[in-house]
């Protein structure tokens, strides 16, 4: 599976915060690529744009070398999997219809699931180690595990490209990185997965291509290391920012802010 | 597909065996089935005439297999042309009003939506009040609340779609003010009204009654409805997509635009047949949803046929109730708020709820 996209643009509109112009890219089986920028520069419309939920303005965008614009929804939604920012549901589904939403773009309009698709489903909730809460109504669910369920119905979806849309936002710190560690088995078969977020750090731990955006451009992109700089990071949040190497055990980058510590700073003098 | 391929690569752990879940879809659905027959034959037995329930299968099956007549004629005409279009009229429109009120629920994905909402009523009721002013007979007054209920919801459509933006919020903030649009013209229709025989027929016609519903009427509507109710149930599983949102169910495949017009379509033909045979019954749409998701959870698969069951069930039960209780008839609409809302109050105060 490759997808090319060659520069698109999607301009303002009323209805959209941010647009975005000239983004040329391309992914393909076993990449996970970040997208890191601040917040309104367009890295949400972006990925609707991806999943056609949106449509671009200029360029086009391909599924191995399969123009997505003229194809129907349900081509796309077997294609592509998308996991949005996280949300209220209106009923209390059980955990099991949801996942089984999943399996809409297999099903004809007039089809309901068949044993088959509740299998593929149940194969999904294995899959994310949540099979106890399978008739759980899904609103009783925390945070993170209403993530785990939505990862669990983009799997019973089957996609060969996965986009995520900051995944990790809204999760106490123990859940963004089991989110990560889910994106990092996927990633292992092979599934190529585009994700935005916040986290350069996240970048750092499951990504093997960063791209950086800012006011609806590309600035620069890359493999994590040459891409996360103090340099780049001051230019795209506007804070300096240290890009360290943690040795003992861990040997991996993070980011740290730097400059004025503010009031903790003040009580590390005071101890 | 290479996707199942993958999925080899992890750990499979053995599927643990399905939980009990109580009620499921398929019991309700016999059991409402069955109280559903019971009540269907008891109607026909209660009434000014009272007929026994034995005599009353006899009667209805002579129609399909010739027997022996071994019951006075008089019954033949009470069971057949009389309680026959009423009852089946009752079950009719309590199942349009319950399904409607299901299907905008999960189609808007908010569970105080009603039939109504898209200016349905409201149209209706203007549309009886211009017949009922321009002293059209009974046929008239139904074909003007149909055109009027189909207008309403057709303007209603029209403002949704100008509006850029979130679909669903504009459909409802359209319905509102289409209703209240017509609600002032129903007024004004009112106010210049003759009070002595124009206004009270148009009173009486706002609080629903199913004492006038004769074959023709009966027969008209039924097309239109069957039609409805058929495609709602065909496709009632893609509910639970829609009810993901619009964009989440666009990226799950689903042409939101396209089912959303189906639906309206399917729910205001249903509606509109209903009310225009029926009068305005309120209550019905908004309640009978609710009764059947505490019954058989949200899930639009049991959701819709079970609505379906229990709003004939509610409507035959009340209109029973409506012909029985008093010497005069008491208006259904009436009815249904008496006896629907302690019910659903009753429901509201139960601890394990269905739809929060």
């Amino acid at each position: 599976m490759k997808l090319n996209v060659s520069g698109a643009g999607f301009h303002y509109d009323a209805a959209v915060t941010s647009g975005f112009n000239n983004i040329s890219f391309s992914v393909e089986d076993g990449e996970v690529m970040s997208i890191l920028g601040p917040n309104g520069c367009g890295k949400t419309t972006l990925l609707k744009c991806i999943n056609s939920l949106i449509k671009i303005g200029k360029g086009n965008i391909a599924i191995d070398n399969k123009d997505l614009s003229g194809l129907p929804r349900a081509e796309i939604a077997r294609a592509i999997g998308y996991v949005p920012q996280l949300h209220q549901p209106a009923f209390p589904f059980s955990v099991l219809d949801t996942v089984l939403v999943g399996r809409a773009p297999h099903l004809g309009l007039l089809e309901s699931p068949k044993p088959e698709d509740t299998r593929i489903a149940e194969q999904s909730l294995e899959t994310m180690g949540i099979y106890h809460l399978r008739d759980k109504p899904y609103t009783e669910l925390s945070g993170g595990e209403r993530q785990m369920v939505i990862f669990a119905r983009v799997l019973a979806q089957q996609p060969s490209l996965l986009l995520l849309d900051e995944p990790t936002s809204h999760l106490d710190f123990g859940n963004q990185i089991r989110v990560l560690r889910i994106v990092g088995k996927l990633a292992v078969t092979g599934l190529p997965i585009i994700m935005t977020s916040h986290f350069p750090d996240h970048a750092f731990l499951v990504s093997n291509k960063v791209a950086l955006m800012k006011q609806g451009e590309f600035i620069d992109m890359g493999t994590p290391d040459s891409v996360i700089t103090d340099s780049n990071m001051e230019k795209v949040y506007n804070i300096k920012v240290k890009v360290v190497n943690i040795d003992s055990g861990v040997n991996r980058k993070i980011c740290v802010p730097v400059g004025d510590g503010g009031p903790a700073a003040d009580t590390k003098n005071v101890i | 597909m290479e996707f199942l391929e993958r999925k080899h690569a992890f750990k499979m752990k053995k599927i643990l065996p399905t939980p009990f879940k109580g009620f499921n879809g398929i019991s309700a659905g016999i059991i409402l089935v069955c109280i559903l027959t019971g009540l269907f034959i008891l109607s026909f037995a209660i009434g000014r005439y009272p007929i026994s329930p034995g005599d009353v299968v006899k009667v209805l099956v002579s129609h399909v297999i010739p027997i022996d007549q071994t019951w006075p004629d008089v019954l033949n005409t009470v069971v057949t042309h009389i309680r026959l279009p009423r009852i089946l009229a009752a079950m009719m429109v309590g199942a349009s009003l319950a399904l409607a009120g299901a299907s905008f629920q999960g189609l808007f994905r908010n569970p105080l939506v009603s039939p109504d909402i898209l200016g349905v009523s409201s149209g209706a009721g203007f549309g009886a009040a211009l017949a009922i002013l321009l002293n059209g007979n009974q046929l008239m007054i139904q074909v003007s609340a149909f055109s009027f209920a189909l207008l309403a919801v057709l303007i209603s459509y029209g403002i949704g779609k100008l509006v850029k933006g979130n679909q669903t919020l504009s459909l409802i903030l359209a319905g509102m003010a289409i209703a209240s649009l017509f609600g002032a013209m129903l007024a004004l229709m009112k106010y210049i009204a003759d009070p002595i025989d124009q206004l009270p027929a148009i009173t009486y016609w706002l609080m629903g009654s199913l004492a006038s519903v004769g074959q023709k009427g009966l027969l008209y509507s039924a097309m239109p409805i069957i039609l409805g109710i058929v495609i709602l149930i065909l496709i009632r599983w893609r509910f639970n997509v829609l009810a993901m949102g619009e964009e989440e169910a666009m990226a799950l495949g689903v042409d939101t635009g396209k089912l959303r017009t189906i639906i309206v379509i399917c729910c205001t033909m249903i509606t509109a047949s209903s009310v225009c045979i029926s009068g305005t019954i309120g209550w019905v749409g908004l309640v009978i949803p609710h009764v059947s998701r505490v019954m058989v959870g949200p899930n639009h698969k049991r959701l819709l046929p079970v609505s379906l069951l229990m709003g004939a069930i509610f409507l035959l039960f009340i209109d029973n109730i409506a012909r029985v209780v008093a010497s005069v008839e008491i208006p259904i609409g009436i009815l249904t708020a008496i006896i629907g809302v302690p019910f659903f109050v009753y429901l509201l105060s139960r601890k394990n709820r269905g739809w929060a």
